[in-house]
């Protein structure tokens, strides 16, 4: 045997099929940037690529790719406004049961259909299925609605468009519904084409592998799996002129992201670690920017039930934990503390600012309380941590516990990945003493704070995870939510929280701002709306 | 020879499907809901439990065990390795998108480490306790130590940031519509590199140690007696009987180097099987799991045999 060729033939090999998976030579093998007339291109990163892009769930690695194609139809952003291309107005009714949706004109599909009342009247439908959408818990209290998804009627009662327009919303009682809705993100899809769809049939149908008909500022082109999803500018998009001939989402871990924004690899990259932010804004050609975030993370989840029902014990955790000094060490300052333990950035208008305790960090007063509630030190409790390890969460984590060991309260942290941390939750919630909570979407309407802290919402029923339960405040979360006086709501809202934070249910540790590195070039780019605003994006003139 | 093969392949079915049915049951001992993997802690907040439990009636995981692996092993003989739960996709379909890149970037390892640890190696055992020898068995030694994670990291920081010669990942670049072989070969040398340096110690230690035996063998000293050129006898004769025991080392290392592609695809955003494996693993995508290992052992077995082969035609010696 020739020895050569038991090291060179497997050589020849890759590079023969690397040569017959090429096109052509192509001159172009720039990577994107400031590249003059229509040849340019545009690279976002992202660390989540997602199973699918069905538009039914809310997944981060679909976001920039619907951003681009489709057009939501409503939204909000973490200052709190509402925005919508799709909608001229959105109206609800004095008694709190219609909500009229009125559309704006002149926005088409790619291949010259109007955008319809019919669209929007189609996307609600399958997002009030529960078989096919994650978002019809949400969306719930539709008239008619259960009898449709019963097979009981064909349509949905309450879900009419009495013109191209107009999409009416009947609701069977006064509640937040419109606003769940606008926190949910709902991209329209077209009627034309998946009208006579049986719901059974979404999950597998072509078009949500190609677009072929899409009204967003780019078009679907391929997805190269495990790469990056390609787009190219839509020329029909109504809207404006997307900046950008083509478009990347890559998916890729942060490391990586952080080495392609040096390299000018990557153009735009949202999931910025806080500590790795005033290293990449020394790059020559990057720029970071960062504003308030919407949601918290982490939360130090308590369960509630032995040790830890005296209320006493949870404040004196609120107190132990120094959230300022967390803030900085572990989020370079990158974040907001929420030392009155509420989730303080929902809507101002619902927050209490008297007769409530500031949780600041006091170990003297964490230990008074302790004694007072006879806590035994010697007690061992068990947190359950999903944080990757060595990111700005494990850290804020693990300063926490030595920061309650320092008054006697003794964690320990066992790290899981959140799905077996969900199916202890479920299996055996008596197996440990808290656990790490993060997301939720708190600036659109203080009513999600219900999904965390009823009743009946005990995991895995809903996301209250430690089993809290306080009637008192089930009774104002109802009774706020279905409130169509704003003045009466907001005193509700502020009785509700006020409860929050005497009882401490959970700890509300930090909520990280939203942080995003891009080109200096890139023009158009908002930490607070992120890639919602794709379509206006281009390079600087 | 072929009745050798064809009775090591028989024997090799039972075997693969024994290791189907164990994997099949441990990965279902995973802990962790595959549809509630696939959620958000924000959809986990708002999803209802109809959602999930219809979610889970469609992927099966509402019927027993038993069932589940029944019904999954008659998609298996059909040809199909069942659907994959995160994309709703044969797991066929997905294992072919990704198998490519992944043999690319395995074979072009695998060849680079041959030929630098078999040459160091070589030189190693006919310069013995030279300074050759101490720096190529210190380097080897330092090769397998070096966690391949962080060389990786190393390597993109160094040749990518710092002096800009290769790309930090990905197979082509992007901005070129048809990007040429030059630059997929471009985007290939890192990641192969970072692969290789792995696999390359053991390759220098087995040469090494295989050639100090050999070349002194009475037929070396026969080979030079009669005046055959010296590289002539080291590559012509020593080497040839030194890499027989290599190829055995070659087939014990493939599951090495599917554990490190695990981790430099993930690294160098290479879209193949080591990626998709974690992915799979992190969403609980159980006919995934199941299917990679699946592959995995195929591997294993196959280049376990054509070791043997390899071996019976490097040695005359050798019957099968």
């Amino acid at each position: 045997m020739n020895l050569g060729a038991l090291g060179l033939a497997p050589a020849a090999v890759s590079i023969l099929i690397i040569a017959a998976c090429s096109g052509p030579n192509d001159n172009d093998t720039s990577d994107g940037g400031a590249e003059s007339g229509s040849e340019q291109t545009l690279q976002l990163g992202n660390p989540d690529e997602p199973p699918d892009l069905l538009p039914y769930d809310s997944h981060g690695g679909k976001e920039p790719v619907f951003a681009a194609i489709l057009t939501p139809l409503i939204w909000v952003d973490s200052a709190g406004e509402w925005h919508s291309e799709l909608l001229e107005s959105w109206e609800v009714s004095d008694d709190g049961l219609t909500v009229t949706l009125e559309m704006n004109s002149g926005l088409e599909w790619t291949d010259g259909t109007a955008v319809t009342s019919a669209d929007v009247a189609l996307t609600l439908e399958h997002n009030l299925d529960p078989q096919v959408s994650v978002r019809a818990g949400s969306l719930a209290g539709v008239v008619g609605a259960e009898e449709f998804l019963s097979g009981e009627t064909e349509e949905i009662a309450g879900l009419t468009t009495p013109d191209e327009h107009t999409v009416v919303i009947e609701l069977e009682s006064p509640s937040v519904w419109l606003q769940d809705m606008a926190r949910e993100r709902i991209f329209v899809v077209p009627e034309h084409v998946l009208g006579d769809v049986p719901h059974d049939d979404l999950n597998d149908h072509e078009y949500f592998s190609s677009f072929p008909v899409s009204n967003g500022p780019y078009k679907f082109v391929e997805w190269e799996s495990g790469q990056h999803i390609e787009l190219e500018r839509s020329d029909q998009w109504s809207l404006g002129e997307a900046g950008f001939s083509r478009l990347f989402i890559k998916y890729l871990p942060g490391d990586v992201a952080n080495a392609q924004l040096e390299t000018g690899e990557l153009h735009y990259y949202d999931r910025v670690d806080p500590s790795d932010a005033d290293r990449i804004a020394e790059f020559e050609h990057v720029e970071i920017q960062s504003t308030t975030g919407v949601s918290q993370s982490p939360v130090w989840g308590l369960m509630y039930n032995e040790p830890l029902l005296d209320e006493r014990v949870r404040q004196a955790m609120a107190h132990a934990i120094d959230r300022k000094g967390i803030c900085e060490a572990a989020f370079n300052g990158f974040c907001t503390v929420p030392e009155t333990n509420i989730p303080h950035i929902a809507p101002e208008w619902a927050l209490p600012d008297s007769g409530i305790t500031v949780y600041d960090y006091d170990p003297e007063r964490a230990k008074e309380l302790l004694k007072q509630a006879d806590w035994n030190s010697e007690n061992e409790l068990i947190f359950l941590s999903w944080s990757e390890p060595g990111g700005p969460r494990d850290r804020a984590l693990e300063i926490a516990q030595a920061n309650m060991a320092d008054v006697g309260i003794n964690w320990t942290i066992e790290n899981v990945d959140l799905p077996t941390m969900n199916e202890r939750n479920e299996e055996s919630p008596e197996s440990f003493h808290g656990w790490e909570g993060a997301g939720g979407n708190f600036a659109v309407d203080p009513n999600f704070v219900r999904e965390l802290t009823a009743c009946d919402k005990h995991f895995p029923m809903g996301a209250n995870r430690g089993h809290y339960c306080n009637e008192e405040l089930d009774d104002l979360w109802s009774a706020g939510s279905s409130e169509t006086d704003q003045e009466e709501r907001a005193r509700i809202y502020k009785d509700a929280f006020r409860i929050l934070n005497e009882d401490v249910p959970n700890i509300w540790m930090i909520i990280p701002d939203n942080i995003v590195a891009h080109d200096a070039r890139l023009d158009g780019v908002n930490p607070e709306t992120r890639v919602r605003e794709i379509g206006d994006w281009s390079w600087e003139e | 020879m072929l009745s050798y093969v064809g009775r090591r392949l028989l024997i090799s079915v039972p075997v693969l499907f024994g290791i189907l049915g164990i994997s099949f049951i441990f990965v279902q001992m995973l802990p962790g809901d595959p549809v509630r993997a696939l959620m958000s802690p924000e959809e986990l907040a708002t999803a209802s439990p109809e959602y999930i439990e219809q979610r889970r009636s469609e992927l099966g995981l509402d019927k027993p065990i038993f069932v589940q692996f029944a019904a999954w092993i008659g998609e298996v003989l059909q040809g199909n390795l069942g659907h994959s739960f995160r994309r709703n996709t044969p797991v066929a379909d997905m294992i072919f998108e990704r198998i490519g890149p992944t043999a690319i970037l395995a074979i072009t390892a695998l060849s680079i480490a041959l030929i630098i640890g078999v040459l160091l190696g070589t030189f190693a055992a006919l310069k013995q306790n030279s300074w050759f020898d101490y720096l190529s068995s210190v380097t080897s030694m330092m090769a397998v130590s070096i966690p391949n994670f962080f060389l990786g990291l190393m390597a993109i920081y160094i040749f990518s940031i710092s002096l800009g010669i290769f790309p930090t990942g990905g197979m082509r670049t992007l901005a070129a519509s048809n990007p040429s072989a030059l630059d997929r070969v471009h985007h290939l040398i890192l990641p192969a590199l970072v692969l290789a340096i792995n696999l390359i110690g053991p390759y220098v230690r087995y040469t090494r140690q295989s050639m100090l035996e050999v070349i002194r063998q009475d037929y070396i000293t026969t080979a030079r007696a009669k005046g055959v050129p010296w590289m002539k006898v080291v590559f012509g004769h020593g080497l040839r009987n030194a890499l027989i025991p290599l190829t055995t080392v070659i087939a014990i290392q493939v599951p090495i180097l599917l554990t490190g592609l695990l981790v430099i695809e993930t690294i160098f955003s290479w879209p193949g099987l080591g990626r998709l494996t974690f992915e799979s693993i992190m969403g609980r995508d159980y006919p995934v799991i199941v299917a990679i290992v699946f592959i995995s052992a195929v591997f294993v077995v196959l280049f376990n045999l054509l070791a043997d082969v390899t071996a019976a035609a490097l040695d005359p010696r050798i019957r099968l």
